[in-house]
């Protein structure tokens, strides 16, 4: 069985998470992106949906 | 002992039709109605000679309504005589010129095809599409409940196909409209059906949509006014033993350790139930009828997150003669942007609508003996916000009335405003009033997606024992179908869950 060097796994969890906040952020700049193009009828009916999602989790319980 | 198995608060279609249906189970059913005839918004009363429809002026989608008359026993259509409507629409435009929809998908077509070629052609697209979305979805969320994901899940393995609708859910109705259609004009006459949901065409969701196709179908009018509806489900319960009382105004849900006994009326009676239905607005029912006190913290901040639907303003106009209208629905529209900036700019603002769009209902085309011989009877909706900046209802209605009347002798309805015999009007407050609907919400609560299915109040409270809901405030929604359907699935569940 070979041997783990101490900090070995820790290193590789910190460039996961690196990689994974990376990844989130290329996502978020690509969603930021693609809403910047739309028009502004469409803007406001995301706008209009994403004010009411806070809510959606107590009116699942209404 | 509890006086009844079950108390239904109101009257209105989805009160009405549960309690015949809970009749037939046979239960002990009292109906409490605070007004003095069935309906709510699916009503019609009398005035010299004249009937009025209170709201409601057709019906389609009728699958829900037969079924729920198949669960009696008997058929829709055996109760209630249904006069087909054709052409479903004529469209006004503010120079007077017309175009009229006929029935058929073929007539349709060939009238869109002379707007604009191309589009004519894409009629048939959008008609085949949407076809299939009604075989799918149409039994699957009319009649089966919508509690919570179980029973969404249990809708979806069902019927597996409604799964390729989903991308309705994250487009707007207007996005739907301009994709199938180019041409502005064509567009400008779809974009009237948004407001069945309450909202303008950029905000509705997609699937809306599917009424400008739905309504070539079939839509219908029952002889003898709206009422019939209602009232053939009121003669069928009856007859089952089910007991109504009208001007029996509710003020509280009797509730103990979470769960509904009975009811307090007004003048301080206390019935006591089993089970207790209600048709009443759902934020109106948790906050006033039952109180925060009862209610857990989440149902609250859920409740009060809610907002009621639209509401309007109706003029019900008798004259003697007939008007120069060339269907039983008729509208007087605008562009489509025109429809999303009164939204903003008037409504939203709480200002009385410059321009004059709205449905004019000719019930009297269909059925002539709803007027004197020779007169007719015309209910004109027009949009309205409830709250006026700076202007009251009471002090504004009549005059807003007559400037809507002379304009739509301008260029809708000629010379009607000479021939008017009977005028009276219903503002958002007077609905308030008199269907006790908070803001005088035509379609009890919001109607988008963040407000639909299990996000929508739900049918068997999930926070007081032994509540049932019904009406436009609980799933599937607003419309005489739908109210109709809350019905059915109440009565549904009651007979699963309370043995």
């Amino acid at each position: 069985m070979a041997a783990v060097k101490k900090g070995e796994g820790k290193g590789k969890g910190r460039i996961g998470s690196k990689l994974k906040m990376v990844v989130l952020l290329a996502l978020m700049a690509a969603i930021a992106a693609r809403y910047a193009t739309l028009d502004a009828s469409k803007k406001r009916f995301i706008k209009h949906i994403l004010k009411q999602v806070p809510y959606m989790p107590a009116r699942y319980f209404a | 002992m509890a006086d009844y198995d079950v108390i239904v608060i109101g009257a209105g279609n989805g009160g009405i039709s549960c309690a015949a249906l809970l009749a037939k189970q046979g239960r002990k059913v009292l109906v409490l109605e605070q007004s003095d005839r069935v309906g709510g918004c699916c009503s019609t009363f009398v005035k010299d000679g004249y009937h009025f429809d209170v709201g409601a002026s057709i019906v389609e989608v009728i699958y829900p309504i037969e079924l729920a008359f198949k669960m009696l026993g008997t058929e829709f259509q055996k109760e209630v005589e249904l006069i087909p409507c054709d052409p479903i629409y004529s469209y006004i435009f503010r120079d007077g010129s017309r175009v009229n929809y006929p029935l058929s998908l073929e007539g349709t077509a060939e009238v869109i095809g002379k707007l604009n070629e191309a589009d004519g052609k894409q009629w048939y697209k959008l008609a085949d599409y949407f076809a299939e979305m009604m075989k799918q979805t149409i039994e699957a969320f009319f009649t089966s409940p919508a509690n919570n994901m179980v029973d969404m899940l249990k809708m979806v393995a069902k019927n597996p196909g409604i799964l390729k609708f989903l991308p309705l859910f994250a487009t707007s109705y207007q996005d739907v409209i301009k994709k199938y259609f180019k041409d502005e004009v064509v567009q400008q006459t779809m974009s009237f059906q948004s407001f069945y949901c309450g909202l303008p065409p950029e905000l509705a969701p997609g699937f809306i949509a599917l009424i400008p196709y739905s309504e070539h179908e079939g839509i219908y009018y029952p002889r003898g006014g709206m009422i019939q509806i209602p009232e053939a489900f009121r003669r069928i319960g009856e007859s089952l033993g089910m007991e109504l009382r009208f001007n029996a105004k509710v003020d509280k849900v009797l509730v103990r350790n979470r769960r509904a006994e009975g009811v307090r009326l007004a003048d301080g009676t206390e019935i006591t139930s089993k089970l207790v239905v209600s048709n009443v607005n759902a934020k109106k029912l948790y906050l006033e009828y039952i109180g925060e006190e009862h209610l857990p913290w989440i149902n609250r901040v859920g409740m009060k997150s809610y907002e009621v639907s639209m509401s309007c303003m109706m003029m019900y106009v008798g004259c003697d003669y007939r008007p120069p209208l060339e269907a039983h629905h008729s509208l007087t529209i605008g562009p489509l942007q025109m429809m999303n900036d009164f939204w903003y700019n008037e409504y939203k603002n709480g200002q009385i609508p410059e321009d004059v769009y709205g449905l004019i209902c000719w019930p009297t085309e269909s059925d002539p003996a709803l007027a004197p011989e020779g007169h007719h009877v015309l209910n004109i909706m027009g949009m309205g916000p409830y709250r006026l900046q700076g202007q009251s209802w009471d002090e504004e209605k009549m005059r807003v009335a007559e400037k809507f009347i002379n304009e739509l002798s301008k260029f809708a309805i000629p010379d009607l405003k000479d021939h008017v015999t009977v005028l009276e009007v219903s503002t958002p407050v007077d609905f308030e009033r008199r269907l006790l609907s908070p803001g005088g919400a035509i379609y009890g609560l919001q109607m988008d997606i963040p407000a639909q299915a299990v996000f929508r109040p739900a049918s068997r409270s999930k926070c007081i024992k032994g509540l049932y809901l019904t009406g436009a405030s609980t799933h599937p929604g607003g419309g005489v179908p739908s109210t109709i359907a809350s019905g059915l699935i109440a009565s549904t569940l009651i007979e699963k869950y309370e043995k």
